[in-house]
């Protein structure tokens, strides 16, 4: 096996051109799904984060009276689910809206009136069930006097939930794509090496070497290309991954931030392998195919 | 160590390359095979180590019918079989040493058995100083002696050799017969194919001679 490998790595060096190019190529196929994936697990983590929803904010009409006001407050108050209910007047949310804009406030000084609504931001507690409670909640709110709207980033969730569909249909599309890619790639070039080295070949089935001394190199160059391409594959995925979300950086999502996650140590090692285990299964199919030229049946 | 029955081989709209040829060459045997240019010797030659098969008739080489063998016991026949060519077919990428030891690699015996034996034989063909060298930095004498010392390195029972003097000059000829006759020494049957007249007459061997594909013997 040992031998096999050296003489695989020697065969690799030699081309270095063709099978430079070889991974590289590679290397994007398997970037291109691995990017993919890691943008899915990304906004997965934001469905989930968003599934798991407990906060509310119901916003009050201009004309609602302190007594309705009142009302509201006590019968959120009153709900089992409700673990804290916050008030926010028209004058703080103008100020906490100032605040947030920091040096650009000044554009708010022409407002002859302030057109923020008062609010109350409801917080459910961990147990109420996530974002059917929420939206159950809103219901009953919104009937009550004085309400205007509640607010539980509905609309954001379900443009996410489509996304979410799509990349998922998407991952399937770019993983059937890497696979064919791959091993495309990998048979093209291994073809390229048959032809460049049937000398050797002719040389060595004279000498009386079986199939397997022959086609094992190439089996173990393909298995080669493989993984050097998913390596790069992945070394190219964490570089973009720290310049775009950087490591562990937070996720700023209409739900709350989240911590951006890269791929887990195991999905990276599972990657490797299957890009190894096309590359050698690419192989398998051009020697299949180009090899008998060479050697009699 | 070779028996031929009645062995025809004719190509495809050709000619055919050999008519009923019956020959028996014995165990340590140094045997000439004389003929003009397509007279049939590189055929005869192709079909003892099984790079072809014969249209009709039988060919025995070491009391095994090549005919019967399958792919894997062509390549175990192989194995025990030195062949030498007029254009050396050494692989150029490969240094002296890695084209020598091929051989016994095939074979899957251990790297010192094999650093050895590769070691000796080039030691014994004079280019042991040169095998970190590639064939193309070597003279055609030179390329010569390292495609005997590859075909010996295996300890053989017989070698074939097609025109392995043909790109040689005279001097460097003699160097590589008197290396066939070594060979031939130790007991290893010699089949050695030429059309070159002088190194028929001056070496007192049994001739073989073809013919448009038909032994003159």
């Amino acid at each position: 096996m040992g031998y096999f490998a050296v003489k695989a790595a020697r065969n690799f060096s030699r081309n270095l051109l063709v099978n430079g190019i070889c991974v590289a190529t590679i290397a994007i196929a398997v970037f291109i799904f691995s990017a993919t994936l890691l943008l899915f697990l990304n906004a997965s983590a934001v469905v989930e984060h968003a599934a798991r929803g407990n906060r509310l904010i119901v916003y009050l009409r201009d004309t609602a009276l302190p007594v309705d006001v009142e009302r509201v407050m006590l019968a959120l108050r009153a709900q089992s689910e409700v673990e804290s209910v916050e008030y926010t007047s028209k004058d703080r949310a103008l100020a906490d809206f100032k605040r947030s804009l920091g040096p650009a406030a000044g554009l708010l000084e022409g407002l002859e009136m302030n057109p923020l609504p008062a609010s109350v931001d409801v917080t459910l507690k961990p147990s109420a069930g996530g974002l059917r409670a929420v939206e159950a909640l809103a219901g009953r709110v919104s009937a009550m006097d004085g309400v205007e709207s509640a607010n539980y980033g509905r609309e954001v969730f379900e443009r996410l939930e489509r996304f979410m569909r799509f990349l998922h249909r998407l991952g399937i599309g770019v993983a059937v794509l890497m696979v064919l890619a791959v091993i495309f790639i990998v048979a093209n070039t291994i073809r390229l090496n048959i032809y460049s080295r049937r000398e050797e070949i002719e040389v060595q089935q004279l000498v009386g070497a079986g199939g397997w001394f022959i086609r094992a190199p190439f089996l173990m160059e393909g298995a080669m290309q493989g993984l050097l391409g998913g390596l790069l594959a992945e070394m190219l995925l964490l570089a973009a991954y720290a310049v775009v979300a950087g490591a562990g950086r937070s996720l700023v999502t209409p739900f709350g931030e989240i911590r951006s996650q890269f791929l887990s140590p195991a999905a990276l090692a599972g990657f490797a392998a299957a890009s190894t285990v096309l590359g050698g299964l690419g192989s398998w199919l051009s020697l299949g195919k180009h090899i008998k030229k060479f050697i009699p049946q | 160590m070779i028996q031929l029955f009645h062995v025809y081989k004719t190509y495809e709209r050709d000619t055919p390359a050999l008519v009923d040829v019956s020959v028996t060459v014995e165990r340590g045997e140094f045997v000439f095979l004389a003929g003009q240019s397509g007279a049939g010797k590189s055929t005869l030659l192709r079909l003892l180590y099984a790079a072809e098969q014969p249209t009709a008739g039988q060919i025995l080489v070491n009391n095994v019918n090549i005919a019967r063998l399958g792919s894997a016991g062509v390549s175990a026949m192989r194995r025990e079989i030195g062949v030498v060519f007029q254009d050396f077919r050494l692989i150029p990428w490969y240094t002296i040493y890695d084209n020598v030891a091929l051989a016994i690699e095939v074979a899957g015996r251990g790297r010192g058995m094999i650093r050895g034996r590769v070691l000796a034989w080039l030691e014994h063909v004079g280019l042991a100083h040169k095998f970190r060298a590639y064939p193309r930095q070597l003279s055609g004498g030179e390329q010569q002696r390292v495609a005997i010392a590859r075909a010996m390195v295996i300890d053989p029972i017989l070698v074939l050799a097609d025109e392995p003097t043909g790109n040689l000059d005279p001097e460097i000829t003699m160097d590589v017969i008197a290396l066939f006759h070594e060979v031939n020494a130790r007991g290893t049957t010699v089949v050695f194919a030429t059309h070159d007249r002088s190194i028929l007459q001056s070496h007192h061997k049994r001739i073989i001679t073809l013919a448009k594909g038909r032994v003159m013997e």
